[in-house]
């Protein structure tokens, strides 16, 4: 392709991708996109044909575009899409008329505030390929555009750079724009071939990875967030399965769905002790009207909204192995924060306006969330859990290495971190108890529906108990006869029968989790045990490449939470057959796998971009930092005990003398910084510094050149008039030394035979160029004198 | 201390230099901008954008720096060229890098005096290779033009920073005196001296005439045809190959307080000179230059038009003591030919042709007249060829 046509092709390809990042934000509106393709289909073609329409009637079209694609958008305060859209049909029309290299400039400026506007509309993950191909093609047309405009400015732009004719050099040579076919050479010449694609991919790779390494080392402020909220009015936010109600319908379409929407990234070393199912908490539901589960007008009143940036639950149900991990979440409408089983603590990061459920463990966020988030959750997994994880060989060594059996199962990243969440626990204990102990006198957990399934119900719950006085044998008996006695099944066509509890229990005996957990939430109430069941997730897809748990929305799940006796403890109890938890349920496929992949990426981009903070800023620092002391340490100590040191993970202390010496450092390199930019700006570039050494001088060919040196360095002390010829200036010279330098004209004389008569030097030429320098030196000595 | 730190400044200002165009300008005006909301607002993908406008300005300086690196500036320009006519002239950029190609370079050339005599570009040189930068100029003026510097510029890959590198590349273009048309004011010249004719007999190639065999003249010279017809023996006569000979006298002495407009007239006589030598030359004549400077003595030919044009493009006024040009002029039976300038008187009792600047002010103004501005080609700028260029591809 020619230089020209691949000029025209880079610059709308990039307008039409800046748009297209634009667009994939989701903040554009239909027709405000058909304009915007319709003007852009108009522009094509107009270049195809060369038509030159004038700039009035495209800028009367973009008004008019402008004022039908906005129209009524001002009125809503959105002012920032108003302002996206004018420039957009700025934009085309900049496309349409441009001309010169400026219109160029500014066309590409236009497209980069869209690609600004994109990046303060959207978290999303596909404007991170958005941007990757946008720079690619801003470096192509920009690229482009520099040698095209070096080319103008070269080759034409000389005929506008007049010589000022001021009398005194009127020999003075005058410049002469090239001919229009050198401009013709240069446009006709093939462009965009393999080896430039390799090096604009090459410039784009260097500026992805500059770019990240800028973005990672910026220091992050928590200051106020204006434009955030601008973005957070976002209109298309991702809905999920979850919600704080179960109606029974519409289950198989959610348990059928691999979208994944939450991870769980386990924090500390000993991921090989992690539990096998790791059960995501939502919300407890506690009022079932007969077709849907939700929460009693009761719970919703003592809900408690606050600002925070954490949540401590007053929880009751410690004692089990602590686990504290990662969540990762994917916008969802319901705003709710997720938790592990038995929630401890949520560490958002950033302060939220949350509503807090105490009495069911949950938290939400009053706005819905339009964008990912990420924290930290903790909390104890089921103590049966505990008993599993103990007989690993991996936790007994944890136990022996720690001194303590209840030690956590995941090791945070440091102790102390443990250490704190374990006075958090103690400190909420006191409050919990107090708040349980209200908690249990209300009569909810024992609510039962009027229909008159309850019946065959609690005669099923009595028969299946009967016998038997512990509240805890009895709620295992339960749970043992649904998970034995049942199949897991989403055909549940039953479901809209009137006597649909009944007709599972007694005719279809196969159901999904909802049924199951339902079931047993009302046989158990129905023998007198408080109940109440828990909406959430049971994932047991592990990826090692990732090292997380990921949580699809088929791994949706519902179990049963019931309080046994006066200790306020929360025992959890999962009646659906294992055939239909986790992996037992859903066959792998290849979207599984590849979407695993994919989620890597996804997070990666999460994590280390949308959510990067001063924290882990201070984090990445304090690993330098602590890999150098302990490189250093293990040279120190031979170097067989470095692997062991820099797995003990020791929490880093800086001293004050450190820190204020680390202080001095980034004020030095950000001196030196300034040095070195000052240096490269006003001296040039460094020998030690710059990329390259001194360009050698040429050695003079011949003796002419020899003369001409000469020349020089008589013209550094008698200035030569411009346009004087050496002849005309070693005469006058002569006369104004008084013979002095009357040798450098003869020599003069001599060096126009050779130069331009073709004769031989007939004289000495070294004793007459040192003759010359000793008169040179005389003059000036006589003239200092 | 202070002279080692003159020495560095000088080594260091003797190589690249920056630049920051006002695009540049804006572009650090927008990142900071951008920087400044990033802090203010926490808006993650704005510290992103920040940070790949930092890359961008990165990016610029290492391409900038890499395509000025080790590159060789030299020049093909011609010996001699005429006064008045566009040149082209090569500036020549060498890569001398292993791997990396040198982008989009803008290469000036300067004259001794600093001034920017043309300007080339070159869209890229691939790793150890040149390629020229060829670029038009006009020389006004005849002498010695000096080219003494050249200097290499690109702002390559986005136009927010420039580096400059120049470098002496000495070099010295001898521009000789233009040449006008003088035919028709020679022949009114030589119609009111009177022609002469010299033919002579000789041993050349053109016909003399025809007569009767003597035994002296040799058989080849016998014309068969004619004495078969006339019954006797007829040889022919050739003429002699002897060139006509001129000799041109440019009087160059000037008073030392000579005004500037007789130093004009005299660049004038030069080039009156230079056009008559060139005219006489392609006559077929023996030319002789004589000026107070010296003389270039009788040959013939285009390199004795050479030689003259030369001489002439050399010459300098020289003071009113130096010998007068007609003490030099050799004195036979050559046509003499004067140019005179500013009231000089002709000589007396020299038969000669006379010609006066004066008398061809209007011509001589044309050929000495600034090249130029005014009537320089019309502009063509790049935005104007695609549909030309287009056709011609399609052609293709």
């Amino acid at each position: 392709m020619s230089f020209l046509r691949s000029f025209r092709a880079l610059t709308n390809a990039t307008a039409l991708w800046a748009f297209a990042t634009l667009v994939a934000t989701g903040q554009i509106h239909l027709p405000a996109v058909l304009l915007f393709l319709l003007a852009f289909a108009g522009v094509l073609v107009a270049q195809r044909r060369g038509l030159r329409l004038p700039g009035w009637v495209w800028i009367t079209v973009s008004l008019l575009a402008f004022g039908i694609a906005t129209w009524g958008w001002f009125g809503l305060g959105e002012q920032l899409y108003a302002v996206t859209y004018f420039f957009l049909y700025l934009e085309i029309n900049k496309l349409a008329t441009a001309r010169k290299s400026r219109d160029y400039l500014q066309l590409f400026a236009l497209t980069f505030f869209q690609v600004l506007a994109a990046a303060v509309s959207t978290e999303s993950v596909v404007f991170a390929p958005m941007l990757a191909v946008y720079v690619f093609l801003v470096v192509a047309a920009m690229m482009t555009l520099t040698i095209k405009r070096d080319a103008e400015e070269a080759l034409v732009g000389v005929a506008r750079r007049r010589p000022v004719e001021d009398g005194s050099a009127p020999g003075r040579p005058v410049p002469l724009p090239a001919q229009p076919v050198a401009l013709e050479r240069i446009a006709t010449a093939p462009y965009l071939d393999r080896r430039l694609l390799a090096w604009l991919s090459a410039f784009t790779v260097f500026v992805m990875i500059v770019g990240s390494t800028v973005f990672w080392i910026v220091p992050r402020t928590t200051s106020p967030n204006f434009l955030a909220g601008l973005a957070g009015r976002n209109r298309n936010v991702a809905k999920s399965a979850f919600s704080d109600s179960i109606d029974f319908v519409g289950l198989n379409e959610i348990q059928t769905d691999p979208t994944i929407v939450m991870r769980a990234a386990p924090l500390g070393e000993h991921l090989e002790a992690r539990p096998e199912f790791l059960r995501i908490r939502g919300t407890a539901l506690d009022y079932f009207s007969g077709r849907e589960w939700s929460r009693s007008p009761r719970v919703t009143g003592r809900m408690t909204s606050q600002r925070d940036s954490s949540v401590h639950y007053a929880t009751a149900n410690r004692g089990g192995p602590l686990f504290a991990a990662r969540l990762t979440l994917e916008p969802e409408a319901s705003g709710y924060l997720f938790s592990i089983d038995q929630p401890l603590s949520l560490e958002l990061g950033e302060s939220m306006l949350l509503d807090v459920d105490n009495e069911g463990l949950a938290a939400k966020a009053v706005m819905p969330r339009s964008q990912a988030i990420s924290y930290t959750a903790s909390g104890y997994l089921p103590e049966a859990r505990a008993a599993n994880a103990s007989s690993n060989p991996l936790r007994a060594q944890l136990a022996a290495r720690t001194g303590r059996d209840d030690a956590p199962v995941i090791l945070r990243e440091s102790l102390r971190r443990v250490a704190e969440l374990r006075e958090v626990a103690r400190w909420m204990a006191g409050a919990s108890e107090r708040a349980q102990r209200t908690i249990a006198s209300e009569p909810n957990y024992l609510q039962v529906p009027r229909i008159a399934d309850m019946r065959v119900l609690a005669e099923l719950a009595q028969q299946w108990t009967e016998g038997l006085n512990d509240n805890y044998d009895r709620a295992q008996r339960i749970e043992e006869r649904l998970r034995s006695d049942y199949e897991y099944s989403l055909d549940v066509a039953f479901s809209q029968r009137d006597d649909h509890l009944a007709y599972f229990l007694t005719e279809a005996r196969a159901g999904h989790c909802e049924y199951f957990a339902t079931t047993m939430a009302l046989m158990l109430r129905a023998v007198g045990i408080p109940t109440r069941v828990v909406n959430g997730y049971l994932t047991d897809e592990w990826s090692p490449t990732a090292r997380r748990y990921l949580v699809r929305q088929e791994h949706a799940h519902t179990w049963v939470e019931a309080r046994l006796d006066d200790s306020n403890r929360w025992h959890t109890f999962d009646p659906t057959p294992t055939s239909g938890l986790g992996s037992n349920r859903i066959p792998n496929t290849l979207y599984r796998f590849l979407s695993g992949w994919f989620d890597n990426l996804k997070v990666f981009w999460y994590e280390k971009y949308v959510d990067f903070s001063l924290e882990d800023q201070r984090a990445g620092l304090f690993a330098v930092i602590r890999f150098i002391r302990h490189s250093h340490a293990a040279l120190a100590a031979g170097g067989n005990n470095a692997r062991l040191m820099w797995h003990q993970q020791t929490p880093l202390q800086l001293t004050g003398r450190q820190l204020a010496g680390a202080g001095l450092l980034a004020v030095g390199l950000l001196l030196a910084t300034g040095l070195g930019l000052y240096l490269r700006m006003h001296l040039g570039t460094l020998g030690v510094l710059g990329t390259t050494g001194p360009l050698a001088r040429r050695a003079p060919p011949d003796r002419v050149r020899a003369y001409l040196d000469l020349l020089s360095e008589v013209e550094a002390y008698y200035p030569r008039a411009p346009g004087q010829t050496p002849l005309a200036y070693a005469r006058q010279l002569a006369d104004r030394s008084q013979g002095r330098l009357a040798a450098f004209r003869g020599l003069t004389e001599d060096y126009y035979g050779v130069r331009f008569d073709a004769r031989p030097w007939d004289r000495q030429l070294d004793a007459a160029i040192a003759q010359v320098r000793k008169a040179l030196a005389d003059a000036q000595a006589g003239t200092v004198a | 201390m202070r002279a080692a730190w003159r020495w560095v400044r000088r080594r260091l200002r003797s190589r690249w230099s920056y630049r920051l165009p006002g695009e540049g300008l804006f572009f650090i005006v927008v990142t900071l901008l951008i920087g400044l909301a990033a802090l203010n607002t926490g808006a993650q993908l704005l510290y992103l954008v920040f940070g790949m406008l930092c890359a961008f300005w990165v990016l610029s300086d290492v391409m900038a720096t890499s395509s000025m690196a080790r590159l060789e500036l030299s020049r093909r320009a011609p010996r001699m060229v005429t006064a008045g006519k566009p040149v082209e002239i090569a500036a020549v950029v060498e890569n001398r890098k292993r791997l990396w190609p040198s982008f989009s370079l803008r290469v000036s050339d300067f004259d001794g005096a600093g001034h920017e005599v043309g300007r080339g570009f070159v869209a890229w040189v691939r790793p150890r290779q040149s390629a020229p930068a060829p670029y038009r100029c006009v020389f006004p003026r005849r002498g010695i033009q000096r080219l003494a510097q050249m200097q290499v510029a690109t702002r390559f890959p986005f136009g927010l920073i420039e580096r400059r590198m120049r470098r002496e590349v000495a070099d010295e273009v001898l521009v000789l005196p233009p040449v006008v048309p003088v035919g028709d004011l020679v022949r009114r010249a030589r119609a009111e001296l009177g022609q002469r004719e010299s033919r002579l007999k000789g041993q050349g190639a053109g016909l003399y005439g025809i007569r009767h065999y003597t035994p002296a003249d040799p058989a080849r010279e016998i014309h068969w045809k004619l004495s078969a017809r006339s019954g006797s023996l007829l040889v022919r006569e050739f003429e002699s190959d002897e060139r006509r000979r001129s000799t041109v006298v440019l009087d160059n002495r000037l008073p030392a307080d000579a005004s500037r407009a007789a130093r004009e007239r005299l660049e004038e006589a030069v080039v009156l000179a230079a056009s008559l030598v060139e005219y006489l030359v392609r006559q077929g004549h023996e030319v002789e230059l004589v000026t107070a400077s010296g003389r270039v003595p009788f040959s013939a030919g285009p390199p004795q038009a050479t030689r003259c044009h030369r001489a002439l493009a050399l010459l300098l006024p020289e003071p009113e003591t130096a010998a007068s040009p007609w003490r030099l002029a050799q004195s036979d039976e050559s046509v003499r030919f004067a140019v005179l300038f500013g009231g000089q008187p002709a000589p007396a009792g020299e038969s000669l042709i006379a010609l006066r600047v004066e008398d061809c002010a209007s011509l001589l103004a044309r050929a000495l007249q600034p090249p130029g501005t005014p009537d320089a080609p019309a502009v063509t700028v790049f935005e104007d060829l695609p549909a030309r260029v287009y056709d011609r591809e399609a052609r293709a």
